[in-house]
């Protein structure tokens, strides 16, 4: 068997007494897409930032393209490509300037920087203005730009912090479609995000909170495991109100809303006609109550709140 | 081995592009120097009125008091005391009551008349050099003229010019505390020296610490680039800047305030690449110590214009100082280069006269940017 293309073992990274990465230890296969998620501030960017060698780990070994982060940072970043949460291109450049410059410090001859310049404005569909200045891009060019300059040295290995962050739906399909083709190709690709639907096309996912790791594995593992209970999406009139009376229903563990509905985690599916007197008695009509299979969202809420008392 | 290189260039390229398209920091990049130059020389240069005078005229005849008023009808002096004794106006110059003292002697009147010539003495106080430059010009022209005079009166009485062929007059000028006086001329290759210390760590003292705020250091961080490669790529971009402003304050210097370059222009260009390694090098040290941009360029001009000005040797001559401060001008680079400057400038000297100087400078230029590679973390 092949050894992962990232691994780490038992990672912690303190800033003073505060630790931001608890003993997180994860494997992300050769070829697959690594989701890492985690609400605001529970210490993902720290923890890319130790597998690419910016940030020297507290204690804990990193292991990325069989080479000890700690021992050889040069090597690895050599290797990788990053893009980093903060948008971190030169504004006051073009977007093909930006490129020659990362071809530049990125070792790739004058001859044939110019080839994979192309092929990389290509590949991120940038074609139509590689002499814009970065400062005049939306969001959504400007983060296509970032992949670019992450690409264009044909790294194996990708560590993509928040790249859909601001990114309109449709870009940000693009922008998944890349990532799955650069897969295909035999790249490793680690990436946080906030989405959910994001997350879902990810071969294996980590959750972390608070630094400490929750929940690791495909989205079909996490769902089965962190989600026992079946649960109902209720359709009704006045959702909101009808949200406390369904919570306060015998049988019921957990009641959020979703979009226009509801989703109740229940004990039994059976809770389902309990709750329709509930809310038929209290004056809120009942559209419709169904069981549904459990999203990744949900499936969060639930670690998140399930692991917040203990 | 040309990946390391291309690196190199690719900063350099880069900060290049940087600094054509801030055409505005570009234009104050390059007229700062030369505009600081203009206020300073022209400050330097500009005339100077009521000048303080004393007088001791011990002659008092008619001769004696048309020289006092030649001074006075001048409009650059005016008279501020009188006394009889020397002591009283060598007091007031220590006071600096007066700025110069007009000392006439005894036999004024009556040597004139003999044919002889006669000496008067004047005492200046050199604490303010520019005035002091200023007013010995103005009393040494109104004395020539007065002489001139004097010897035209002599040759139509005795229809033969003044004896021996001396002037009248001989003025015995005496500056105080500042023996051998500064002028507009001995400004200028200072003030070169100075204004080059400042502007050059000006120039680099923003550039790591805005890559750090504007987050693009990250990306520098994460990828290959040495820091090294970094420091030298930025360091040979401003120095195209800071080498056009050297070429620019030397023309304006020569031309306009007519300072003699009397040695080597070609030394005075590899001296001042060298002095330029050591300031650039400098800001480039600052900025990537400083947290933001805003604090490095404050450091920058804090360890440039105050030592440069005040520890050079530019205002003050070295010898002057306390011991332990004159042992700490050995780490101002700009001291070295004034040394040069007004050695190739003044003096027309070489490389035979100039060569520590220049081996202080290549050393303090090596140190400053090892510092500054070793400043630049490649972790955040
Ligand atoms: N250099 C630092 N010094 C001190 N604290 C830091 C530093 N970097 C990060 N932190 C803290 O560590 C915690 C984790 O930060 P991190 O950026 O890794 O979170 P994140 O999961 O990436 O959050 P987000 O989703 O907002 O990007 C935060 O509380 C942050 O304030
Ligand atoms: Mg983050």
């Amino acid at each position: 068997m092949m050894p992962p293309a990232i691994a780490c073992v038992d990672l912690v990274r303190r800033f003073g007494t505060f630790t931001a990465v608890d003993r997180i230890t994860l494997q992300a296969h050769v070829g697959s897409v690594f989701g890492f998620l985690g609400p605001n501030g529970s210490g993902k960017s720290t923890t890319i930032r130790m597998l690419c060698g910016l940030l020297a780990p507290t204690s804990g070994q990193a292991i990325v393209d069989g080479i000890d982060v700690a021992r050889d940072p040069e090597s690895v970043k050599r290797r990788i490509g990053y893009m980093s949460q903060k948008f971190s291109l030169y504004e006051d450049l073009t977007v093909r300037e930006n490129l020659e410059f990362y071809g530049g410090i990125y070792g790739i001859g004058r001859r044939g920087r110019r080839a994979r310049i192309d092929e990389t404005l290509e590949r991120t569909d940038l074609t139509d203005n590689p002499d814009t200045l970065v400062r005049e891009l939306s969001v959504g060019v400007r983060q296509r730009l970032a992949l670019g300059g992450a690409l264009l040295h044909r790294p194996r290995i990708l560590f993509l912090d928040e790249p859909t962050s601001g990114v309109d739906p449709i870009s940000r399909r693009r922008f998944w479609s890349l990532i799955h083709e650069l897969t295909a190709e035999g790249a490793t690709i680690l990436v946080t995000t906030h989405y959910m639907d994001e997350a879902e096309q990810c071969d294996r996912i980590a959750l972390i909170r608070s630094g400490k790791l929750v929940a690791d594995g495909s989205p079909a593992d996490l769902k089965r495991e962190l989600m026992p209970w079946p649960i109902l999406s209720i359709d009704c009139a006045n959702p909101f109100e009808a949200l406390d009376i369904i919570a306060r229903t015998p049988g019921v563990r957990d009641a959020a809303l979703y979009g226009v509905h509801i989703h109740a985690v229940v004990e039994d599916t059976a809770v389902a006609d309990a709750l329709r007197t509930a809310l038929e008695a209290s004056g809120h009509a009942v559209y419709r109550i169904e069981g549904v299979a459990a999203t990744l969202e949900d499936v969060f809420v639930a670690a998140a709140e399930g692991d917040a008392d203990a | 081995m040309r990946r390391p290189r291309s690196r190199t260039a690719a900063i350099l390229r880069k900060e290049l592009l940087h600094i054509r398209r801030d055409t505005r920091s570009l234009i104050v990049a390059v007229l700062m120097p030369v505009a600081l130059l203009l206020i300073y020389g022209y400050g330097v240069s500009s005339d100077i009125k009521n000048i303080r005078l004393g007088v001791a005229d011990w002659s008092d005849t008619r001769e004696s008091r048309e020289l006092i008023g030649a001074f006075t009808n001048s409009g650059y002096f005016r008279v501020v005391r009188r006394s009889d004794r020397y002591q009283d106006l060598h007091r007031a110059l220590d006071r600096r009551e007066i700025g110069v003292a007009l000392i006439v002697p005894t036999g004024f009147a009556r040597d004139l008349a003999r044919g002889r010539p006669v000496r008067v003495q004047m005492l200046v106080d050199g604490t303010d050099p520019n005035t002091a430059t200023v007013a010995s010009g103005y009393a040494d022209g109104i004395i020539q003229s007065r002489s001139a005079a004097l010897g035209r009166e002599w040759a139509v009485r005795h229809g033969q010019p003044f004896p021996r062929g001396a002037p009248p007059i001989d003025a015995r000028v005496r500056v105080l505390y500042n023996e051998n006086l500064r002028s507009a001329d001995f400004l200028v290759p200072g003030l070169i020296a100075v204004i080059l210390a400042m502007t050059s760590a000006l120039l680099t003292s923003g550039t790591i610490a805005g890559e750090r705020e504007r987050g693009t250091i990250e990306q520098l961080v994460a990828s290959p680039l040495r820091a090294r490669e970094l420091v030298l790529g930025k360091i040979a971009a401003y120095s195209l800047i800071s080498f056009v402003n050297v070429l620019l304050v030397v023309l304006v210097g020569t031309l306009l305030f007519q300072a003699p370059l009397r040695g080597s222009l070609l030394l005075l260009m590899l001296a001042s690449a060298v002095f330029l390694m050591a300031a650039l090098g400098q800001g480039l040290m600052l900025s990537a110590r400083m947290p933001t941009q805003q604090t490095a360029i404050t450091a920058a001009l804090m360890t440039t214009m105050v030592p440069s000005v005040l520890l050079s040797g530019f205002y003050f001559p070295i010898s002057s100082m306390p011991l332990p401060i004159q042992w700490f001008t050995a780490i101002i680079p700009a001291k070295y280069f004034m040394v040069i400057t007004r050695g190739i400038f003044l003096k027309g000297v070489g490389l035979p006269e100039l060569w520590p100087q220049l081996v202080m400078l290549a050393l303090y230029s090596l140190l400053i940017l090892s510092a500054g590679m070793r400043a630049f973390k490649k972790t955040l």
